[in-house]
């Protein structure tokens, strides 16, 4: 469903990544690991169609994303893809339901049904309570929350996850991953989730490994 | 791991016939070896001897007649003890994941990558096993995945260790 053909990119004098080629399934979880500076974010973006590549293919249900131009681009990801930041990058003004109804006034949905599909969201992600609430006000877990709802919020194909939970260590991390996941899988909703904790990557159906910016040769991709 | 403490600190809280403490201390303790009938009756018969444990009776329910033991003023002591007993932290490493990294040296690497794949393998397994919400099965599980954890971050060192000493 998704695929990277031979994706490199280079920073500066830097090879992020190096000729990776890797396909995603409808509906599957994939963890990316590795070490620090393996390249895990920039493998993420340009499969989620933020960076470009310099060369290679990366093609979503056969059409190729990598060369649109960038309103086609914009487009695209608004609709296919949702994203959730290590931090949640919520819009600290706007309340919780406010903030999982954005991604669909920006597709053009009416306010009102966009406040409603925002309302069953939350209610999805047990966070109904906080919907009038600002950003500002909620616990760590209910932002996550917020967060997981507005990245799913339009039926994407694919979710991409950065660290999603940070840490682990609390048993509320924990929820929340599994909040995200179980709800993805619920929809066949594949997840891209790049992570450094094995603990994390244990909940995915598979593991990508990137070490210097490419797969290791033998390596499940 | 002395089985015999753990029997009696399941049988602290009521007397019980060898099959229960089967039963208990393989519910209790989720993700250990399950305990066979052998080395119940034969720990039992160890703490009657050791004045731990005494018969206080039999119990029929349906199906054959079950002796009942029940724990003595001396067990409760020796249960105790063992429970605030600090385990020596690891005074060996005895993993044999270590011993074939230490004799293989830098030709273990793609042993390493092997092993990294079978033990995330494991912890996918355990991690489908948390979502039973069952509390003796998450907590063994939790300890289970997070041993492998450890594994798992110094397999990442070895390996870091291994390309600086190609490097070198």
């Amino acid at each position: 469903m998704l695929e990277a053909r031979n994706v490199s990119k280079t920073y500066g004098r830097t090879k992020a990544l190096a000729e990776v080629s890797l396909e995603i399934a409808e509906g599957e979880i994939v963890a990316v690991t590795g070490p620090s500076g393996a390249g895990k974010s920039t493998l993420m973006h340009c499969l989620a169609g933020v960076v470009r590549p310099e060369s290679g293919e990366v093609v979503l249900d056969g059409r190729r994303i990598d060369t649109l131009v960038e309103a086609e681009l914009t487009a695209l990801r608004r609709e296919s893809f949702g994203i959730v930041f290590q931090f949640g990058e919520l819009v600290p003004e706007l309340t919780a339901a406010e903030n999982v109804a954005l991604p669909l006034l920006f597709n053009r949905r009416d306010r009102r049904e966009a406040m409603a599909t925002a309302a069953e969201w939350l209610a999805r992600l047990n966070v109904s309570d906080c919907a009038d609430q600002r950003i500002g006000e909620l616990s760590g877990g209910q932002r996550q929350r917020v967060a997981v709802a507005r990245a799913l919020v339009t039926g994407p194909r694919v979710v991409f996850a950065d660290e999603p939970t940070g840490s682990l260590d609390s048993t509320g991390g924990e929820q929340v991953l599994r909040a995200l996941l179980d709800t993805a899988r619920a929809d066949r909703t594949a997840v891209v989730m790049v992570t450094h904790d094995n603990r994390v990557a244990a909940y995915a159906d598979r593991e990508i490994v990137l070490r210097d910016g490419a797969v290791p040769a033998g390596a499940p991709r | 791991m002395s089985t015999g403490h753990v029997l009696l600190g399941l049988l602290v809280e009521r007397p019980k016939h060898g099959y229960e403490l089967k039963k208990e201390h393989d519910h209790r303790l989720a993700g250990a070896k399950p305990l066979p009938y052998g080395q119940v009756y034969a720990t039992l018969q160890r703490l009657e001897r050791d004045g731990f444990a005494e018969v206080s009776g039999t119990r029929q329910e349906g199906g054959p007649e079950r002796t009942v033991y029940s724990i003595t003023d001396g067990g409760r002591t020796e249960l105790e003890r063992w429970l605030n007993t600090v385990e020596p932290p690891a005074p060996y490493v005895t993993s044999p994941l270590f011993s074939r990294v230490a004799v293989a040296g830098t030709a273990a690497d793609g042993f390493l990558m092997r092993q990294r794949e079978a033990h995330l393998a494991r912890m996918r397994e355990l991690t489908a096993q948390k979502a039973s919400d069952v509390p003796a099965q998450v907590l063994a599980a939790d300890y289970a995945l997070q041993h492998l954890d450890a594994d798992l971050r110094w397999i990442e060192t070895a390996l870091a260790r291994m390309k600086e000493d190609d490097l070198a």
